[in-house]
């Protein structure tokens, strides 16, 4: 048994030796969906970033780890809220920050074109804080749920190297503790490098 | 040369949007709420007198209280707010002191300079997160369902407006009155009068207004 697991890993190090690694580098473009998250912030969202890095497993399959931050934000007059007997009422400022670290599975649709189709699937946790500010006090629930996203998109071939990307990613946070689920998606635009 | 350039300019692109952290309030009126508490096991129903005490009581942490210009008004709002909701004005002049009110009706003003400290609030009701009303109230004692708040030291000052409903009618003695309804009106206070009697009025027609068990 020592030895299978010996040879596995010996074939998987000289895989990742031979690997073809890349970076992607974009600029994400997001809302709010579901009930939690798309009817609390009904707002695009203009601020974030997305990294990657990974090598290929297969001609056309590649790992990576995907991490990155986006911030939804919208404001919202004359709220009134209830819980128990006590009920308040003023404007809300509402925040969700999120920052997945996800492991993540690409598939190119290589073809002879030089645009390329790609999917991916990922999962991971999220470090991720939903905040409401309200008069001068703040309500924050931060946690580290379990994640998982998908994106499909589209590569450009700029150089031998280098592709511009356009992709549309959805993430869904799982509830943890005092932290409802949550889920976002939109667009991503940027660069491959190889 | 074209990765280099790309490379560059995706960072820099990512610096200058993520440097625009977005929103939250503009002006001082925007940081106003205006919150209500009432004690879920008192039957408001089938109480229908009050009593308004007759001057508003101030409470300030230094010499700078807020001013008393606005405490006629304010009484004025509190009442006409009651007798909208067809309460009674208890008449001190004809009714026998074995009759008392239902309610005692008692309007405060505190302004503090506001601590960073936060502390529990409402313990069960979840507002463990709230910073607290920047003052302790040390006036009725021994309060049926005591309540607290923090104070302390943020470099602004913060208006509150109290209003509260004293059961008078269970009360076992003059040391023990349960406050069975209390509006709080919160903000910071502005320099400017005008502003500051609006959103005061406002606030109290808010806090009567999401109180719809305030019916006898």
């Amino acid at each position: 048994m020592k030895a299978r697991y010996f040879t596995f890993a010996l074939l998987l190090f000289g895989c990742m030796l031979n690997a073809q690694t890349y970076t992607r580098m974009s600029y994400p473009i997001s809302w709010g969906a579901g009930a939690n998250t798309g009817e609390r912030i009904n707002n695009t969202s203009w601020i974030g970033y997305h990294l990657e890095f990974g090598h290929d497993v297969h001609s056309n399959s590649f790992v990576g780890i995907e991490t990155g931050w986006v911030t939804l934000y919208d404001e919202v007059n004359n709220v009134t809220e209830t819980i128990g007997s006590t009920t308040v009422t003023g404007n809300q400022y509402r925040y969700l920050n999120v920052i997945p670290i996800l492991l993540k599975y690409t598939y190119l649709f290589e073809n002879s074109s030089e645009y390329v189709p790609f999917v991916a699937a990922a999962g991971g946790i999220s470090w991720a804080k939903s905040t409401t500010d309200v008069g001068i006090f703040r309500f924050n629930n931060e946690e580290w749920p379990f994640t998982v996203g998908t994106e499909v998109g589209i590569n450009f071939d700029m150089d031998y190297s280098t592709k511009f990307q356009l992709s549309g990613y959805y993430n869904f946070l799982a509830k943890r503790d005092n932290l409802n689920s949550q889920a976002y998606w939109g667009i991503r635009i940027g660069f491959m490098w190889m | 040369m074209l990765r280099k350039l790309l490379s560059g300019l995706s960072v820099a692109s990512i610096l200058i949007l993520t440097s625009c952290y977005p929103g939250g309030a503009e002006n001082t009126r925007d940081l106003d709420i205006v919150m209500t508490h009432f004690e879920p096991s008192f039957e408001f129903a089938g109480k229908t007198t009050y009593a308004l005490i007759d001057s508003v009581v101030h409470i300030g942490d230094d010499d700078e209280a807020l001013s008393r210009a606005l405490d006629d008004d304010i009484l004025a709002r509190v009442n006409s707010n009651l007798l909208d909701r067809n309460y009674e004005k208890y008449d001190t002049t004809n009714t026998p002191s074995t009759t008392p009110p239902n309610f005692l009706v008692r309007v405060s003003l505190l302004k503090v300079t506001a601590s960073g400290t936060y502390c529990s609030y409402y313990p069960g009701y979840g507002w463990g997160w709230w910073g607290g009303w920047g003052y302790w109230y040390g006036g009725y004692p021994g309060y049926g369902w005591g309540y607290g708040w923090c104070g302390g030291s943020y470099s602004y000052d913060i208006g509150t407006l109290v209003i509260e409903m004293v059961d008078l009618e269970d009360a076992d003695s003059a040391d023990e009155l349960d406050v069975v309804w209390m509006g709080l009106a919160n903000g910071i206070a502005s320099g400017n009068p005008l502003s500051n009697r609006d959103r005061i009025l406002g606030a109290i027609d808010q806090a009567f207004d999401q109180s719809p068990y305030l019916m006898p």
